[in-house]
C-alpha cells in the first residue's frame, strides 16, 4: 500500500489534532450553544407567563368590580418592563376593558382563553418574535375575563447574541490554544523521529553508512533508532562487499565490451570487405561476361577481315596474272563488300559493348551521382548480364517511359540490380523448366519512382521472407551463397537510394521487389 | 302662569324619570357587587346554601331574587331572606345581611345582636361603616361607585377578605364614640 502525502508528518499530526478537535468543540458549542439558547427562551417565557399570571392576579379585581381606573393603574405598572408591546384585559364578552398600548399597536388581538407561543413572522438568526400570552382572569373557580400580553423577545436575542459572540471568542481561544498545543506536542514526539528521517535523508545523499544515531530511552523510538543502527550496519557491510562485487563486475564488464567491441568493429570490417568483394566479384562477372560478349563479334570481325584479306589478295593476284575474269571480279567484291559490311557491324557491336561495360565498370566502382536515364541504364546491366541470363535462358522486359531520368548513383541501381539479377538466376530459376522471365516495370508517383523488379521462378518460402533482408541469409551456403546479397541491396536502397523496398513472393510464383526512391537524390538527407 | 307650571312640572317628571331609573341601575349594580364580593370574602364555615337577607324592602329582595336566579356563591345556591327586625328566627342563619338606607337608623340594636356572628354587613349607607358594618357603598368624584371596608370588623366576625378585594376598597375604621 502506497500513499502520496506531500504534507510533512508534523503538518499532518496538527491538521489531525485540530480537525478531531474541531470536530468536538462544533458539537459542544453547537449543543451548548442550543441547549443555553433554549433555557434562556424557556426561562423567558416561563418568567413571561409568572408575570403575566401575577398580573392576572392583581387585575382580576378590577375587572370584577368594573374598575377600569385601578385596572389601567396596574397595566401601567408595566412600563417598567420595556419589554411590553401591549397588555389588554377583556371581559367574558371579549370586550376591552382595560388596556396598556405605549407603542400604540392596532393589530387584532387573537382572543384565547390560555395560551402562550412566540409568533415569529421572520426567519431571521436570533429573531424570536413575539410572546403572546393569555391569561384568564379568574378567581376561585369562576372566569371573569383574559388578560393578554405581548412582550417582545429582543432580550432573548440580546441574551443570545451575547452567548453567541462569547461562544466565538471562546472557540477562537480554544482553537489557538489546541494549536499551540498540538505543535508543541507534535514537536515533542515527532523531535526524535524528524531527526532520525533527517539523519536518513543525508545518508541517503552522502551514502555514508557508517553514521550512527543515538537515543537514549528504551520506548518505541528507541527501538526504531537501534533498528536503524542494525541497518545502517548491515548496509555498510553490504555495500562493502557490493563495490567490491561491482568492481570485479565492471572490470569483466569492460573486458567483455572491449571484445564486443573488437567483434563489431572485426564485422564491420568484414562485412565492408564482403561488400566490396561482392562488388569485385560483380565487377569480375561483368568483365567475364564482357569478354564473352566481345569474343563473338571480335571473331566474326576476325573472320570477316581474313576473307577480307584472302579475297583481297587472290583477286590482286589475278589481276596482276591477267587472269581476272569480269565475273570473278564481281563476284570477288560482292563478297568484299559483304564481309567489310559485317566487319563493319561486328565492330560496332563490339564498340557499343564496350562502352556500356565502360559506364557500368566506371559506375560500380565510383558511386558517383548525376543525372541519367534510367530505362536505359537497366536495359544495359541486363546487357552486361546477357551471357548468365541467356544460360537460363531467361526473357527480359522492361516497361515504363523512355523518358525517366533520375538523379542518383547509378552504380548503387547497377549493384542492386546485378544482386537481383544473380538472386533470380541462382534462386529462381535453378533447375527452372518454363519459360523463364523478368519483369521491370518503371512508375513516376509524384516525386517517387517506383520500380517493380519481378520473375516467374520458385520464389522465397514463406518462413523466408520477413528475414531474406537480414545478413547471412541464404539457402545455398554449401553452394557457396553468402547469404549477403539481399542484405547489401536492403543497405543500398535505403542508405545510398535514400528509398524503401518491399518482397512479396509465393513460392512456385516467383518473387517480386518494390523499390521506391526519390527521383532526385536529397544532399541534406545524406548529411 | 300656569303654561310655565305645567312645563315645570314636565321637567320635574322627565328629571325624577331619570333618577328613578339610575336609582334602579345602581341597585342591580349593587345587587351584582354585592354577589362579587361575596366570591372575596372567605367564610369560617358554610352550609349548603348561601343565605342573603335584605333589611329594608321587600322590592330589593325580589330584585336580588331575580338577579340571583342562576348565580352561586362558593358553590353555592342563593337564598334571599327579608329580615324584619333583631328578632327575626332567620338571622341566625344568615351569611350576608344587606341593610338599605332605610333601615340604616335601626342598625344600632340590631348590630349588638349580630356583630359577633359570622354575617358580612354590607350596607347602602357608607359612614355606618363607621359605626362597626363591614361594607358599605359610595360614589367617588367620578360618580363611580366604591366601597368601604371596616377590616376590623370584619375579622371580629370571623370573615377574611381576599387581598383582591382590599386593594380595590378604601380600609376605614370604627369611629370611637366621644
Amino acid at each position: 500500500m502506497t500513499r502520496n502525502s506531500s504534507l510533512s508528518i508534523k503538518t499532518q499530526l496538527v491538521l489531525t489534532f485540530i480537525a478531531i478537535s474541531t470536530i468536538i468543540i462544533a458539537a459542544v458549542t453547537y449543543f451548548n450553544f442550543t441547549s443555553n439558547v433554549n433555557q434562556e427562551k424557556d426561562s423567558f417565557i416561563k418568567n413571561s407567563i409568572i408575570q403575566a399570571n401575577l398580573l392576572s392576579e392583581f387585575t382580576v379585581s378590577a375587572l370584577v368590580f368594573w374598575d377600569e381606573e385601578g385596572a389601567e393603574e396596574n397595566l401601567e405598572k408595566l412600563k417598567n418592563d420595556k419589554n411590553i408591546l401591549r397588555a389588554i384585559i377583556f371581559d367574558n364578552e371579549e370586550n376591552l376593558f382595560a388596556q396598556y398600548n405605549p407603542k400604540n399597536l392596532q393589530d387584532i388581538v387573537p382572543i384565547s382563553e390560555a395560551a402562550v407561543y412566540l409568533d415569529t413572522q421572520t426567519d431571521s438568526f436570533m429573531d424570536f418574535g413575539v410572546l403572546k400570552i393569555s391569561v384568564p382572569l379568574k378567581h376561585k373557580d369562576k372566569t371573569y375575563g383574559i388578560l393578554y400580553v405581548e412582550k417582545s423577545t429582543k432580550l432573548i436575542s440580546n441574551i443570545v447574541k451575547k452567548i453567541f459572540n462569547e461562544v466565538i471568542v471562546f472557540t477562537l481561544i480554544l482553537f489557538a490554544v489546541i494549536y499551540l498545543v498540538s505543535i508543541i506536542f507534535s514537536n515533542y514526539f515527532l523531535k526524535p523521529i524528524l531527526s532520525l528521517a533527517s539523519t536518513a535523508q543525508t545518508i541517503a545523499s552522502t551514502q555514508d553508512y557508517a553514521t550512527r544515531v543515538n537515543y537514549n530511552s528504551k520506548n518505541e523510538i528507541g527501538s526504531l533508532y537501534k533498528a536503524f543502527n542494525v541497518l545502517l550496519k548491515d548496509t555498510e557491510n553490504l555495500t562493502n562487499n557490493l563495490e567490491k562485487e561491482v568492481d570485479i563486475k565492471t572490470n569483466e564488464l569492460n573486458l567483455k565490451t572491449k571484445e564486443l567491441e573488437n567483434s563489431l568493429a572485426n564485422l564491420k570490417h568484414t562485412q565492408q570487405q564482403l561488400i566490396e568483394s561482392e562488388k569485385m566479384s560483380a565487377l569480375g562477372n561483368l568483365v567475364s561476361g564482357i569478354a564473352h560478349e566481345v569474343n563473338t563479334p571480335l571473331g566474326n570481325a576476325i573472320t570477316s577481315s581474313s576473307i577480307i584479306q584472302k579475297e583481297s589478295t587472290s583477286l590482286f593476284k589475278e589481276y596482276e596474272e591477267g587472269t581476272l575474269k569480269r565475273s570473278t571480279l564481281d563476284k570477288k567484291l560482292t563478297v568484299l563488300n559483304e564481309s567489310s559490311t559485317l566487319l563493319v557491324k561486328t565492330l560496332n557491336y563490339a564498340s557499343e559493348l564496350i562502352r556500356s561495360f565502360k559506364q557500368i565498370s566506371v559506375d560500380q566502382v565510383t558511386n558517383d551521382i548525376r543525372k541519367f536515364e534510367i530505362k536505359e541504364y537497366i536495359y544495359e546491366i541486363f546487357l552486361t548480364n546477357h551471357n548468365k541470363l541467356k544460360l537460363v535462358p531467361a526473357n527480359i522486359s522492361i516497361y515504363g517511359d523512355d523518358d525517366i531520368y533520375i538523379k542518383n548513383s547509378p552504380g548503387v541501381i547497377g549493384q542492386i540490380f546485378n544482386n537481383l539479377i544473380q538472386n533470380s538466376i541462382t534462386h529462381g530459376f535453378e533447375n527452372f523448366k518454363g519459360n523463364a522471365r523478368i519483369t521491370v516495370l518503371l512508375e513516376v508517383i509524384k516525386e517517387d519512382l517506383i520500380i517493380e523488379y519481378s520473375d516467374n521462378g520458385k520464389g522465397i518460402p514463406q518462413d523466408l521472407i520477413g528475414k531474406v533482408f537480414e545478413p547471412f541469409v541464404t539457402t545455398k551456403r554449401n553452394a557457396g551463397g553468402t547469404g549477403l546479397g539481399l542484405n547489401i541491396v536492403y543497405n543500398l536502397v535505403s542508405q545510398k537510394l535514400q528509398g524503401k523496398i518491399q518482397i512479396q513472393s509465393q513460392e512456385d510464383l516467383g518473387v517480386k521487389f518494390i523499390i521506391t526512391m526519390p527521383l532526385e537524390y536529397r544532399k541534406k538527407e545524406e548529411k | 302662569m300656569l303654561k310655565h307650571i305645567r312645563y315645570l312640572f314636565l321637567i320635574l317628571l322627565l328629571v325624577k324619570g331619570t333618577v328613578f331609573g339610575s336609582e334602579n341601575i345602581n341597585l342591580s349594580l349593587k345587587i351584582n357587587l354585592i354577589e362579587r364580593i361575596s366570591q372575596f370574602i372567605q367564610w369560617p364555615d358554610k352550609s349548603d346554601e348561601f343565605t342573603i337577607g335584605v333589611y329594608g324592602k321587600e322590592s330589593i329582595k325580589e330584585k336580588m331574587i331575580e338577579i340571583y336566579k342562576d348565580k352561586t356563591i362558593h358553590r353555592h345556591k342563593i337564598k334571599v331572606l327579608r329580615i324584619k327586625d333583631k328578632n327575626d328566627p332567620n338571622i341566625s342563619k344568615l351569611d350576608l345581611l344587606y341593610i338599605t338606607k332605610e333601615s340604616s337608623s335601626k342598625i344600632d340594636i340590631m348590630l349588638k345582636k349580630i356583630n359577633k356572628l359570622p354575617i358580612l354587613l354590607i350596607t347602602e349607607y357608607p359612614d355606618d361603616v363607621y359605626s362597626g358594618l363591614h361594607l358599605g357603598f359610595y360614589y367617588d368624584k367620578n360618580k363611580r361607585i366604591k366601597f368601604l371596608i371596616n377590616q376590623k370588623s370584619l375579622e371580629k366576625a370571623g370573615l377574611k377578605a381576599s387581598y383582591k378585594l382590599l386593594r380595590l376598597a378604601k380600609i376605614v375604621e370604627e369611629k370611637k364614640n366621644d
